[in-house]
């Protein structure tokens, strides 16, 4: 659906949810397990995700 | 007068005949019997092809060599314990395999996958920028919100404050009582089950949410009740409104 812009801009839809994700739970760490089962994204696709985002620099690994 | 007797005669022959012989049986139930038979067949083929197997079955060529090398092993004076460790055949970067060391050298446990904890970092360039992008609530989604709240049931008020609005996303500094308030009857558990995950999942946090019928919602406004005051004395808004409050 064109309608819901953000996530064609971002790639995935599971980029997005996991970019909200993240932001909402700031200062609350979450590992990859809670992230696949809160977002309900498969583990495979979370962990391509915080690779992603780990590379850019937008997560740290605690 | 035989004439009409006669004619009366033929009009009766042109009617459809009463059935003599018995009914065909519909087709659904003929092919039920079909497919019961062949499921029987099936499992009886499969229950005498594992008797078969265990009769008479012949080690494969590999299995006999694995049983010659666990011979020559236990034959060996016993080592220390070393991590058995499959050497890579298929080239390095291709498909998923175990990273592997040479024989000899231990492996390391590797740990479970919940030990590692990921954690946003303030510190980046963007930060702020991505955050107003992404915590934006856009009224295409409130649209979509819209209609996956009206497929649940007969919805007559449904109020959202706290983390849908635009920045309270930071804990509960709003002070909003709930995130998502539905009034309506007939609503499916099942559907508002699915719903409210799906919500959770898109928006990333538990959502405080609310949710009841007509008559107890009006009860309660008449009560002035604290919970429906405050909601709607708060910083809110009713995006499906037909009770006109």
């Amino acid at each position: 659906m064109s309608k819901y812009s953000l996530d064609n801009l971002f790639g995935s839809k599971a980029r997005l949810k996991v970019l909200k994700f993240v932001f909402r739970n700031y200062p609350n760490d979450f590992s990859l397990k809670e992230l696949s089962e809160r977002v309900q994204v498969t583990y495979k696709h979370a962990k391509k995700e915080i690779q992603v985002l780990e590379s850019l620099g937008l997560i740290k690994r605690k | 007068m035989a004439k009409k007797k006669k004619k009366i005669r033929r009009r009766t022959r042109i009617r459809p005949r009463p059935r003599k012989t018995a009914r065909k049986k519909p087709a659904f139930k003929r092919r039920k019997k079909i497919i019961k038979k062949t499921i029987k067949k099936r499992l009886l083929k499969r229950v005498r092809r594992a008797k078969r197997k265990i009769r008479t079955r012949r080690p494969s060529i590999r299995a006999r060599r694995i049983k010659k090398a666990r011979i020559k092993k236990r034959a060996r004076p016993k080592r220390k314990k070393i991590a058995r460790v499959k050497i890579a055949r298929r080239k390095p970067g291709r498909g998923r395999h175990k990273k592997t060391a040479p024989r000899g050298v231990k492996r390391k446990r590797i740990a479970p996958s919940s030990l590692k904890r990921y954690i946003l970092n303030p510190n980046h360039e963007f930060y702020s920028e991505l955050r107003s992008l992404v915590l934006k609530s856009s009224p295409a989604e409130k649209e979509r919100l819209i209609r996956k709240i009206l497929r649940l049931g007969r919805i007559r008020l449904a109020v959202i404050s706290g983390i849908f609005l635009n920045s309270g996303s930071q804990f509960n500094g709003d002070g909003s009582v709930s995130d998502l308030f539905i009034v309506g009857d007939d609503i499916d558990r099942k559907k508002l089950r699915l719903f409210l995950r799906s919500l959770e999942a898109e928006v990333g946090r538990e959502v405080r949410f609310a949710i009841m019928e007509k008559d107890e919602f009006e009860y309660r406004l008449g009560m002035f009740d604290r919970f429906v005051r405050v909601l709607l004395e708060g910083p809110h808004e009713k995006i499906i409104n037909k009770l006109g409050i």
